[in-house]
């Protein structure tokens, strides 16, 4: 028995130094071919100026089509003098991990954006963000924007970022279910609102699309449009005590009895599923969801959207609309001016106002810079354009406007308010405790 | 064995590659991580030292402790629940029933699948429109015990946590390797002596792969005390913060731009499983003197 | 007759728990495919069918959504470059911690307890919050943008674990072979390669299956520590399709079952290796 055990253990012995040589083997082949294809990528530029781009524009994004091909004209006009080489970032919690952790212990990429100005301010505490004050404010650059949104950039006086992409958030209501529940006119006040919800809801239909997961999105839109209505156009300046921010809370819980039951714990892909087919009748988003309504809605959806803008309440505050800059362009600081230069460049091309206008067109999405919007060809998103622009005020939404401990301390406090842990006034308590 | 001069140098030699990566990759990060977390920071600007300060705001977070004790739930439920259901499966199919093959990788089906599209698939079994719970609970008339079930405070812990038990894929292949170790002889006298197939489970094959259940238990319990990915993507903490972990909540400290926090909240893991850890091989041990 | 009585309720009590092992058998079965299959279906749907309703059939098979994962996301590349860095991880990784386990294992030396403790509780180490000291470490040596960052970082970060389980496994047998071995003149080295080796090759299985799957499935530092395309791996394949405000659903779970796939056949590879290792317990002397 032994003698057959060693003559098996030699045979499996033999087996396994062929495994692990056989391995290592691989290994080191692997291991060679994989990082001269490495070295392969990035030296294929001749002489050009590489900067580095980190793109969140890529993939199933709506902008990523047109947006590449301004990079592609970019290279090829500039050809041999700057080459943009684009680094894709899909998910973008991590984009946002990884940027930071870049920024920290490193250097800042050369180009790259930032989502809110909460972010555009903590990395430019950094120090190896670009001073891009002064190139914004040659006249041909200062021109391309809307007035007054680059100062609004600023930090401490200074322009480490310009805005990009404009959130422009309507009130979408789907016309065909307003006309079966017998609604005749859009509300304009809260209080109107509350009743074409109980007529919805009459006919079987939620009400609204909420939801409380991830950054409860949807539903921080709706307390934004609440919060205007109760507070005003300044209510962001005023503080955590104004009383604005109960009677929005007040606002927002009274929503939550028209909706579905899936709202609490829902995400956008419940939300969106309730408003692309015709499960709920009104429902908030930016513009860029517009794209995703056409394809992906049931038929006919597209064209029955109404768009308004926000609810008046108590009389007051009616007719806002929220527009939040979405995306800021940066660049970390150079100590080559050529690729300084070759940054500026870039950020000139791509703030282009014909090259803007295609990428809107192409995307449904608006931007912070100054196109005219009777170039916009699709009617609704033309519609948005022209309805932002006579709003009796704009407005950042919640979650861009106040601090970011705020903005991620806002899903729980709501779901604590809807499950009825604390009323209105102790869900406004967990923001500022948040606030510190 | 025996530690003669060969030994020795043998013992170093070997030893030092796993040092030296252990080193680089968890001593010297986790060094940081603590002295960090005598720090203020928000990931960007200079650190100020803030003494246990990080630490006191954590201890007086309800939902740092909310997170502790989901999180022993879990461990408990793990080493409970999971290692056992593991165990059982183990020894059927220890023992080639037909197509023992086809089950043996279709257990492990849940481990291999990116954890998205698990966590996709659950939201959705629970969702209380379109989800397949409350289709079912409608179809046998139960529609009363239909709800929202992740984001009903009462469901929605044991919600997250039970779907994933049944997930034995991991535990059962460590204790069948365990059971292919042992030698057939103790099997053929067994069935000299009259046992049955039961009485081999017990009193051979389990006592034989004490090992791989010490290992099973210790994995379960660690796992159990630093889950993350099943309640990001399923509730993300919700409702109201109910179903968070600690990973999760020092994720959440991450995003807060909290660094300080975020590193107390690592150290105060590290230390609790380093705990656990030890006292579950102690018990094991002990049991065998 | 009592006798007789015995025997009979013997047989149904066997006959009983057979039928009971089969349904647990069953559900389990039924409950670890279920993803699986949904996945499959989903993965052949529209985004738009996806949304209406999660557990419905596809009208018309949507097999352009593999197409689309394929192209658009490149994932021919990114399985490529998973599968190099996976298996030099997983050698790597398998190799170090067997040495160590069988130094720990085999030999009593002075601090080895304390050594195996120290691996032990990097189990527990949350290595998402170790971004900021990883990025350092790799940007010190140079190896940012390159494979071989996350192949040694897998290679590490994979050893608490495999240590712990081979120990297990090294534990297990008894020394008396091992013995046997020394006194027939076999050194240090010997006995490692010729007798601990091979005597817990299903540990070493066992741990390079994890492993494995750990280096398949391991994102956060694939997208930290990467950028340019020509390095990206499988896990950034996937997340393709996930935008700042846009999922592309089906081609992103198109793209996951195509991820499966190398994993499940590696998978069963490794376990057929454990059943060689049944075979030859099995034999009688």
């Amino acid at each position: 028995m032994m003698k057959k055990r060693m003559v098996l253990l030699s045979l499996s012995l033999a087996a396994c130094i062929g495994l692990v040589a056989g391995c290592g083997g691989n290994a080191e082949n692997n291991a060679t071919t994989g990082s001269s294809g490495e070295s392969n990528a990035s030296t294929s530029s001749g002489n050009a100026v590489e900067i580095n781009f980190q793109n969140i524009w890529v993939g199933a994004d709506s902008k990523a089509e047109v947006f590449n091909q301004m990079i592609e004209g970019f290279n090829t006009e500039f050809d041999g003098k700057y080459k943009i080489v684009v680094e894709e970032q899909t998910d973008y919690d991590m984009y946002r991990d990884k940027l930071r952790t870049q920024i920290s212990t490193g250097d800042a990429p050369d180009i790259f954006t930032v989502g809110s100005y909460a972010d555009l301010e903590l990395f430019s505490q950094s120090g190896k963000l670009m001073d891009l004050t002064e190139f914004l404010e040659n006249d041909d650059m200062k021109s391309q924007f809307v007035s007054g949104s680059v100062d609004a950039a600023k930090v401490d006086g200074k322009n480490y970022g310009f805005p990009y992409e404009n959130a422009v958030v309507p009130i979408m209501y789907n016309q065909k279910l307003l006309t079966e529940a017998g609604v005749e006119e859009l509300p304009q006040s809260f209080e109107e609102f509350f009743d074409v919800c109980e007529k919805l809801k009459a006919i079987d239909v939620y009400p609204t699309a909420q939801m409380t997961a991830d950054n409860a999105f949807t539903s921080m839109l709706w307390y934004s449009y609440a919060l205007a209505a109760c507070g005003g156009p300044d209510i962001y300046e005023k503080g955590f005590d104004d009383p604005a921010f109960v009677e929005a809370a007040d606002l927002i819980k009274r929503m939550y009895d028209y909706t579905a039951p899936d709202a609490v714990g829902g995400d956008a892909t419940v939300v969106n599923g309730h408003f692309f087919n015709e499960r709920t009748g009104i429902y908030t988003n930016g513009s860029w969801i517009l794209g995703r309504i056409k394809t992906e809605g049931v038929e006919g959806l597209y064209d029955n959207l109404v768009l308004a803008p926000g609810l008046s309440y108590n009389g007051e505050n009616g007719g806002a609309y929220i527009n939040q800059v979405q995306a800021y362009f940066c660049a970390g600081a150079q100590t080559d001016p050529a690729k300084e230069e070759g940054i500026k460049e870039f950020f000139k091309y791509i703030c282009d106002k014909e090259r803007v206008t295609e990428l809107a067109n192409s995307s449904g999405a608006l931007f912070l810079i100054d196109i005219d919007s009777t170039q916009l060809t699709d009617p609704v998103q033309a519609e948005l354009a022209k309805q932002s622009s006579e709003a009796t005020f704009t407005i950042g939404h919640f979650q861009g406007s106040v601090p970011t401990t705020v903005a991620n301390a806002f899903p729980a406090a709501l779901e604590s308010l809807v499950l009825g842990d604390v009323d209105s006034q102790g869900f406004v308590d967990m923001l500022k405790e948040a606030n510190e | 064995m025996k530690v003669n001069k060969e030994a020795k140098i043998g013992i170093i030699l070997f030893l030092l590659p796993a040092l030296i990566l252990f080193i680089a990759f968890f001593l010297f990060p986790v060094f940081y991580v603590g002295v960090m977390s005598l720090f203020d920071w928000n990931g960007i600007s200079n650190a100020t030292f803030a003494g246990v300060e990080n630490y006191k705001d954590i201890f007086s977070d309800r939902v740092f402790w909310t997170s502790i004790r989901n999180n022993i739930i879990w461990a408990v439920a793990h080493v409970c629940l999971q290692v056992p259901m593991a165990l059982m499966m183990a020894l059927i199919l220890a023992k080639k029933p037909k197509f023992w093959k086809f089950f043996r990788t279709v257990y492990f089906f849940p481990q291999v699948i990116s954890g998205i599209a698990i966590a996709s698939m659950w939201s959705a079994v629970f969702n209380s429109e379109f989800g397949l719970l409350n289709g079912l609970l409608r179809l046998v008339g139960l529609d009363s015990l239909a709800k929202n079930w992740l984001g009903t405070p009462s469901t929605a812990f044991p919600c997250v946590l039970i779907y994933g038990l049944f997930y034995i894929g991991y535990y059962m292949v460590i204790m069948m390797a365990g059971i292919t170790g042992i030698d057939q002889e103790y099997y053929e006298a067994a069935k000299i002596d009259g046992a049955s197939r039961l009485q081999m489970d017990f009193h051979i094959t389990i006592p034989l792969i004490k090992y791989s259940i010490m290992t099973c238990t210790t994995l379960a319990a660690v796992f159990g005390l630093r889950t993350f990915e099943q309640v990001f993507l399923l509730t993300n903490g919700g409702p109201a913060n109910r179903t968070s972990v600690v990973v999760l909540y020092l994720y959440n400290q991450m995003k807060d731009n909290n660094y300080g926090g975020a590193n107390a909240a690592s150290v105060m893991l590290v230390l609790v499983g380093a705990v656990v850890i030890v006292t579950i091989r102690k018990l094991f041990t002990l049991k065998k003197d | 007759m009592t006798q007789k009585y015995t025997i009979k309720s013997k047989k149904t009590l066997g006959k009983v728990l057979t039928v009971v092992k089969w349904v647990i058998m069953i559900f389990f079965a039924a409950y670890t495919l279920f993803p699986l299959i949904w996945l499959f279906i989903t993965s052949l749907k529209t985004n738009a069918e996806y949304f209406a309703s999660p557990f419905s059939l596809p009208a018309v098979p949507q097999f352009s959504n593999y197409v689309n994962a394929m192209v658009q996301a490149n994932l021919g590349q990114m399985i490529f470059n998973s599968i190099t860095v996976a298996v030099v991880a997983t050698v790597l990784n398998i190799l170090v911690a067997a040495m160590a386990s069988y130094a720990i294992s085999r030999f009593k030396f002075k601090g080895r307890e304390i050594i195996f403790a120290l691996f032990s509780a990097g189990i527990m180490v949350p290595l998402n919050a170790l971004m900021v000291p990883y990025y350092t470490i790799f940007s010190k040596i140079g190896l940012l943008d390159s494979l071989n960052a996350l192949r040694i970082l897998y290679a590490a970060i994979g050893i608490p674990i495999s240590t712990f389980i081979i120990r297990g496994f090294m534990d297990s047998f008894p020394v008396e072979i091992e013995e046997a071995a020394y006194v027939d003149g076999c050194g240090f080295f010997g006995r490692f390669f010729k007798i601990v080796l091979p005597l817990t090759k299903t540990g070493l299985v066992t741990a390079a299956t994890f492993q494995f799957l750990t280096c398949w499935n391991e994102f956060v530092y694939a997208n930290l520590l990467t950028s340019s395309p020509a390095s990206k791996t499988i896990q950034i394949g996937i997340r393709y399709f996930t935008n700042q405000f846009t999922t592309d659903y089906v081609s992103m779970y198109a793209a996951i079952m195509i991820a499966i796939v190398p994993s499940i056949v590696i998978y069963m590879l490794f376990q057929e290796q454990i059943i060689s290792g049944l075979t030859a317990g099995a034999v009688k002397g």
